[in-house]
């Protein structure tokens, strides 16, 4: 966990303003890779206007085996390195400014990319990941970039993760990370050629394809599964926990009790009063385990839960539409 | 033969390389959108010194038999141009091939692209370091394309054009050689254009390059705001498409229907339409069938809109247990 010197900074940029063909670069990598997840570096400089404008991408040379895997790895910042040194010999003076990640629905909440994430934006404030979506593949396309918020930062440099923490800094499972809005600038010349061409048609009409895709359902469930059972898990810890605390805080209940008598009888006699709060050095409260995992979680469950409703509103916008031209002719 | 530029493709010329594909069959090349604006971006920073050239590799993948090239990637490599020699900065081309190489395994070079007004003998002399040693193209030919931009000292609308590169005359290479100097350059090349299309990898890509095409030019930039656009398009391009079916049914006469073309027109349309799934005749297991898939639909909505309510219950319940203590 971080270090107790560490300290909030709110970060400057306001936007990320990315080129399109870093952008196109990004996308093409993670959709023709998919299902294998990857991740890379985000490559470019901070205007003074509050902008981080991203001029290049790289992919991590290896799929990641779960998200923000390889943020913090040794291959990954070496390859980061090495790529970094070769562009400067080449008159870039480009600079890390954040990572991109592709994922499946809510499944980029994991505890290796917000902790990644976390201490990155304790170095550098304006620490960013782009999130691509698969979940939508061939269909549309789902990038949003993401940073923690001031909230999630300050408890995380707390590093106590109690509920108690978590009021004090407002933090809920809903405001973990914030948006920041993804603008695309291209040189003039790019643009040129852009107006130059109109826009593409394939034959393939992979868009207005109705047959439902099952599959993203499954997947989206079983990710919904597996991340309910993660937060069972915590929260089965936790809820031994509080019986736990109720047990002791009986037991407390009944000295403190037994104190009073005690004192109202040494007052009767003249004598002097005990210490009321003793309790404290006599009975040990247990630990609140951390609230950190099962905040992560029901993010993460929230956003699943976000992606297989829309999928079932596009399901059920299709059968009906289906159904009602099939059925009446 | 697809023409997708206007070139005339006559015939491909014998390339003196060990891998080229069969002489005599059409070449092709497919270039990504993503290559091209990487391509463009790196050319227009092109702010040098007389004696400078921008140059770059070209990454992608070869098949049919090296009859099909596909650019998928490029990176700039400084090159020096004094007078008649040029000093290609090899090491940062070897290093960034490298590393490149280890995120795309299957991935080789292609060749080269620059951006001049012609063809002059410094593109042989560049074309002939892509042509040999490792980590180039050898041994299969390379490629060369050329962005030009600036016509008579005014920027236009980039042109592309690709070339594949063969050498004339035979080659020292055969000879016996003596001495230090056994380094052999042919610098005579004759460059056959190539036609070339520009594609988009895969239809999440299309709509990111389509996106880029229609909401970002003529604006300094554009929020990526993601919305109906592409799938609009599309609906349009299809109606656009039966209108144009209808057009061509309806303006038929009887006479024309014995045309060949108008024939298998008809024979498509009929094949395409009036084959529908043996289910369709039973009207009542149709409907049944749609009900109980909805009803199921509507189930994992209700039981994932449980859950979401589930961890907000959580979520406060906890926070509340904690201030009763």
């Amino acid at each position: 966990m971080a270090s107790t010197q560490k300290v909030y900074t709110a970060p400057t940029a306001t936007s990320v303003e990315i080129e399109g063909s870093a952008l196109l670069s990004v996308v093409k990598h993670s959709s023709s890779n998919y299902p294998s997840l990857f991740s890379g570096t985000l490559l470019g400089f901070r205007s003074d206007e509050g902008t981080i404008d991203i001029t290049h991408a790289y992919p991590y040379p290896y799929p990641d085996q779960y998200e923000g895997g390889l943020f913090k790895s040794k291959s990954g910042a070496k390859y980061q390195q090495e790529i970094q040194e070769t562009l400067k010999g080449l008159g870039y003076g480009v600079e890390f400014q954040g990572w991109f990640q592709s994922t499946f629905g809510g499944n980029f909440v994991t505890t290796q990319l917000v902790d990644s994430l976390a201490q990155q934006q304790l170095s550098n404030a304006n620490a960013f990941v782009l999130i691509l979506d698969m979940v939508s593949i061939n269909k549309e396309l789902d990038v949003k970039a993401l940073r923690l918020t001031e909230s999630f930062i300050k408890t995380y440099i707390d590093g106590k993760w109690k509920t108690k923490e978590l009021a004090t800094n407002e933090l809920t499972y809903q405001n973990i990370f914030e948006e920041i809005p993804v603008i695309i600038r291209n040189l003039k010349l790019v643009n040129l050629f852009l107006s130059s061409q109109g826009p593409s048609l394939d034959d393939s009409y992979d868009i207005l394809n109705m047959s439902s895709n099952q599959n993203v359902n499954t997947q989206l469930l079983e990710s919904l599964y597996s991340q309910v059972d993660a937060l069972n898990y915590d929260q089965s810890i936790f809820n031994y926990y509080q019986r736990q605390l109720q047990k002791e805080m009986g037991r407390v209940q009944q000295w403190k009790n037994q104190r009073r008598l005690d004192n109202l009888e040494r007052a009767k006699n003249g004598e002097k009063e005990l210490d009321p709060e003793e309790w404290k050095s006599l009975f040990r409260l247990p630990n609140e385990p951390s609230r950190y995992n099962s905040t992560l979680h029901s993010y993460a469950i929230d956003v699943l839960a976000d992606d297989i409703l829309k999928k079932c509103d596009h399901e059920l916008t299709n059968a009906f539409a289906i159904e009602r031209n099939l059925v009446q002719n | 033969m697809t023409v997708e530029s206007p070139i005339m493709h006559l015939v491909k010329p014998s390339v003196s390389a060990p891998m080229a594909g069969t002489a005599g069959s059409a070449c092709k090349i497919k270039i990504h959108t993503s290559a091209v604006l990487q391509v463009l971006e790196i050319v227009s920073k092109q702010v040098l010194p007389e004696n400078k050239r921008m140059i770059g590799t070209l990454l992608g993948i070869r098949l049919d038999d090296g009859l099909l090239f596909e650019i998928k990637d490029a990176f700039m490599v400084p090159c020096n141009e004094t007078g008649d020699s040029i000093a290609i900065e090899e090491e940062t081309h070897r290093k960034l091939y490298q590393l490149y190489k280890k995120a795309h395994l299957k991935e080789h070079v292609l060749g080269w692209f620059g951006s001049s007004e012609q063809i002059d003998n410094t593109t042989a002399l560049i074309h002939d370091f892509y042509s040999h040693g490792t980590d180039r193209a050898y041994p299969s030919p390379a490629l060369h394309l050329n962005v030009q931009y600036i016509k008579d000292g005014e920027v236009h609308v980039p042109e592309f054009t690709t070339y594949l590169g063969a050498v004339i005359g035979k080659s020292a290479n055969n000879t016996q050689k003596m001495g230090w100097k056994t380094v052999s350059n042919n610098n005579s090349y004759v460059f056959t254009p190539i036609p070339h299309a520009i594609v988009d990898g895969s239809s999440t890509e299309q709509i990111a390059a389509n996106f880029l095409k229609t909401k970002t030019v003529n604006v300094d930039s554009t929020q990526l705001s993601l919305d109906l656009s592409f799938l609009t398009t599309q609906l349009n391009a299809v109606t656009d498409n039966i209108d144009a079916i209808l057009n061509r049914v309806e303006s038929a006469s009887l006479d024309a229907l014995q045309n060949d073309d108008n024939l298998d027109l008809l024979r498509l349309l009929s094949n395409s339409l009036l084959s529908k799934p043996q289910i369709l005749d039973d009207m009542e297991e149709l409907r049944r069938h749609f009900h109980n898939h909805n009803q199921d639909v509507i189930m994992i909505e209700y039981l994932t809109k449980a859950v979401k309510e589930q961890i907000e219950l959580i979520a406060k319940a906890t926070s509340d247990a904690d201030k009763k203590h």
